[in-house]
């Protein structure tokens, strides 16, 4: 499908181009005149002369609209295209969760446009040359420092065009995932003021490349270094933390907006710079004065503060509140009770989705016996403690307090009903089974156990019988999975594995009235969650056929995520 | 403002083969025409008084202005219009959208007066009807045309054109003829051609230039009287002659010093200036 998406924006341009290549001649229009009237010189309407200014905006307009029917940039549309359909119309839950992390994104989504818009201005800046016109355009009063602004000026047009395009992706993501909350703030202005820069930056760069190097490929050389350098500094502190990722025209996402403080103003500066910097290197080819000069050193030096502003470290109070929200995430959160027997608590900037939560959950609290609780599920750090700056480190109690054992921890966002989300967890947990692999990533075996089914079960409270049906299916391209379950793993390995059998059995349970089994549960919940329990015995007491004998599986450790 | 290009003692060489050697002339207003064979020089020369390229040595006064400051280029530059001769195109662009590019560069700042005035030039070389045509999908007769529309962009006092008429048809050669002719008061029209009868029907002054140097200046009349007595036709080839070619009619047509009983014709430009041409090391000066 993804191929599929890929493909068709690119196939659509190239059958443009191609069609407009093969249009037929034109007819061959004479010059002819009537007997009594041949043509004359005449004379040209009287027009004041442009400024700088005005030429440079007149150059801009021409080459926006040149640059918006080029062949490149036509590609860069079909990715942007291919982002919307594949984040926001085919897999909207798994792009992102809160507002501040669109923002964050956007220099991501916009990048592979930014490359087009490279390759688009360098064929640009370099056409004149490439077609032979440059010896009639040279002799323009027009100097060509101000032709290399002319063509920085187009950069009105990818500026445009992002923005349209995050503004659409933004809207379709409030229609197609209701679950992203939160709110912009004003990281999330610099996040979007970046981005934007890169737009212009990518003109520039492609300016700059064609003013110096009028080699075809050099602009693809030259995004291909772009992409190594970002992915050398990316990788600077292995799986640790790492400052000079904020380096990187779109830095990762180290830590969900809670656990970090980001120097979001302090990139977009760096970003400025850069596009100074290559604007100017553009414009050097042509003009080296002073002014040009001190441009460039003004650009050096904000470049300079810049980088020192994205690398350094955090202000104290935002290392203090960070290490507060890890040690202590009970502090400054807020909870919704779900029938005085668990709690839904996240961080405040979430609150609103916390409902959301309690709803997906509620189902499979009222399932659960009383003597189940109370429980609470929280968001938590759950990443590691090495990729937090060092300034937060230093604040935080060592050892971390552990966490309450009623306490079922949750990092990413997800309000999906069954195993994937909150309320999975939860049945896990009331069971008495892992919701995540050991610390050696050994799933748990279940197989014939009474317990396993129960878990699966409670997990699917809420749902349609079908999609319960579903959840308690194999997936049939994983051997392994024959006994597993989609969406409970972690990397390659779930927390808990059951035969096929145990599956079948929990297919038929859930097609038995709730009430039925329910009733069965609170009447001897301790009996049922005993791993001395069997599956059978569980299956004859809610008189449903028996499906043993069942498989006997070797768990297989997993792999470091 | 003078209206004039002056050259004096202007040389421009390209490593060891020097191009033009040590020219000196003085264009006033009208058309002027430079003839000479392939690798005499014009276009070096042409590309000099259009400010492409610079002179080694010697001095230009275009305009009045001095093409080898900055100051000096851009004003030339303001009232110049060139066709280089092999100007080149954007295939994707539009006639309309081309000649718009060089108006902008030629400091058209209003967007409303420059379309009118990129409709005007456009008009003018007959190509409005296919305007908004891509250049790519144009004939070769018609590109040219739109090279000289962009040449002729904000009424230039200074029409440099290199080879103007190359891929016109007869009749259109016709309407740059006219069109020529009708060359606003006071503007100078230098203007590089192989065409003899171009020169006899635009010029009011003619340029010959051999091997980098000028050999005659004056008027195509002049030139044309330079063969006078030195031409005459025969039914078969004379050894003496230093031309000889057979016409359309059968006859054969002879330049050189005449046998007694030759029968001597009016004279042509063409005639001028291929006697000129058996004639390098004989300077010419005429009235310019």
């Amino acid at each position: 499908m993804i191929f599929l998406v890929v493909l068709v924006p690119i196939a659509v341009v190239a059958l443009f181009v191609a069609r407009s290549q093969s249009r037929p001649n034109v007819p061959d229009a004479g010059w002819s005149s009537p007997g009594d009237v041949g043509p004359t010189f005449g004379t040209s309407p009287d027009a004041r002369r442009a400024t700088s200014a005005e030429t440079i905006r007149a150059i801009g307009r021409v080459e926006g609209r040149l640059l918006f029917w080029s062949s490149w940039f036509g590609v860069g549309l079909g990715f942007l295209v291919m982002i919307v359909v594949v984040f926001a119309i085919l897999f909207p839950d798994d792009s992102v969760e809160v507002w501040a992390e669109y923002a964050e994104l956007s220099p991501w989504f916009l990048h592979p446009l930014v490359g087009m818009v490279i390759l688009a201005s360098h064929r640009a800046a370099t056409r004149s040359t490439r077609d032979g016109t440059e010896e009639v355009l040279g002799v323009c009063p027009t100097r060509p420092e101000i032709r290399t602004a002319g063509h920085l000026a187009a950069s009105w047009l990818p500026v445009l065009v992002s923005v349209v395009f995050l503004i659409g992706f933004a809207l379709l993501l409030v229609i197609r995932s209701p679950d992203v909350h939160g709110a912009f703030s004003s990281d999330s202005a610099a996040d979007f003021v970046g981005a934007l820069l890169l737009c212009v930056g990518g003109v520039a760069l492609g300016v700059a490349l064609g003013r110096w190097i009028q080699f075809a490929l050099a602009p693809v050389l030259v995004i291909v270094a772009i992409l190594f350098l970002s992915n050398g500094l990316s990788g600077i502190g292995g799986n640790g933390w790492n400052p000079y990722v904020q380096l990187s025209t779109a830095p990762t996402i180290e830590a969900p907006s809670e656990f970090a403080d980001r120097p979001a103003w302090s990139h977009a500066l760096w970003i400025l710079a850069l596009v100074m910097l290559v604007a100017v290197v553009a414009t050097w080819r042509h003009r080296r004065d002073r002014p040009i000069l001190l441009a460039g050193c003004g650009a050096v030096a904000l470049a300079i503060v810049a980088s020192v502003g994205v690398t350094r470290e955090m202000p104290s109070a935002s290392a203090a509140a960070i290490a507060d929200r890890v040690a202590r995430p009970e502090a400054s959160q807020d909870c919704v009770d779900i029938d005085d027997r668990v709690d839904v608590c996240v961080f405040s900037v979430h609150a609103a989705v916390a409902d959301r939560i309690a709803a997906a959950v509620g189902p499979v609290v009222l399932a659960l016996p009383d003597e189940v609780g109370p429980m609470t599920i929280r968001q938590v750090y759950e990443d590691r403690i090495e990729k937090l700056p060092p300034e937060v480190r230093r604040l935080l109690p060592r050892p971390i307090p552990s966490r309450p054992t009623n306490e079922i921890p949750f990092s990413g966002f997800s309000t999906a009903y069954g195993l994937t989300g909150q309320g999975g967890d939860l049945a896990f947990t009331a069971v008495g089974l892992p919701t995540r692999p050991d610390d050696a990533l050994m799933p748990l075996v279940v197989a014939g156990e009474a317990r396993g089914v129960v878990a699966l079960w409670l997990s699917v409270r809420g749902i349609d019988l079908a999609d319960q049906l579903q959840e308690a299916s194999a997936d049939p391209r994983d051997p392994y999975a024959d006994g597993s379950q989609n969406g409970v793993e972690l990397c390659s390995v779930p927390s808990v594995v059951w035969s096929r059998q145990d599956l079948e059995a929990a297919r038929a349970v859930m097609q038995l009235p709730e009430a039925t089994v329910v009733r069965a549960l609170r009447a001897d919940w301790t009996k049922w969650i005993d791993p001395a329990t069997g599956t059978d015995e569980l299956l004859a007491h809610l008189r449903v056929p028996s499906v043993g004998p069942f498989d006997r599986l070797t768990p297989r450790p997993g792999r470091p995520c | 403002m003078n209206g004039n290009v002056k050259l004096e003692g202007v040389t421009k060489a390209f490593g060891s083969l020097v191009a033009v050697d040590g020219i000196d002339v003085d264009l006033a207003p009208g058309v002027t025409g430079l003839l000479g064979p392939n690798g005499a020089g014009k276009t070096t020369l042409m590309r000099m008084v259009a400010t492409v390229i610079a002179a080694d040595s010697g001095r230009l006064d275009v305009l009045g202005h001095d093409p080898s400051t900055g100051s000096g280029r851009l004003e030339i530059r303001r009232q110049l219009g060139y066709l280089p001769q092999e100007p080149g195109f954007h295939r994707n662009f539009s006639a309309f959208d081309f000649v718009d590019y060089v108006a902008i560069l030629k400091e058209w700042g209003d967007r409303s007066a420059r379309h009118d005035e990129v409709r005007r030039v456009l008009s003018v070389v007959g190509l409005e009807s296919v305007m908004h045509k891509r250049i790519g999908r144009l004939s070769g007769g018609m590109r040219r045309r739109v090279a000289i529309a962009q040449a002729l962009v904000g009424t230039p006092r200074l029409l440099v054109l290199d080879e103007p008429t190359a891929g016109l048809d007869p009749e259109q050669r016709l309407r740059f003829r006219e069109l020529l002719g009708t060359a606003a008061d006071g503007a100078t029209v230098l203007l590089s051609t192989h065409q003899t009868d171009d020169v006899a029907a635009l010029c009011n002054r003619v340029v010959v230039l051999l091997a980098g140097r000028i050999r005659f200046v004056g008027s195509p009349g002049d030139l044309a009287q330079r063969a006078d007595g030195r031409v005459w036709t025969a039914s078969t080839r004379d050894a003496r002659a230093e031309v000889a070619w057979v016409t359309g009619d059968g006859a054969v047509r002879h330049i050189g010093t005449p046998p007694a009983d030759a029968q001597l014709v009016v004279p042509t430009v063409e005639d001028g200036y291929l006697l000129l041409a058996r004639e390098a090391d004989v300077v010419v000066v005429g009235p310019s």
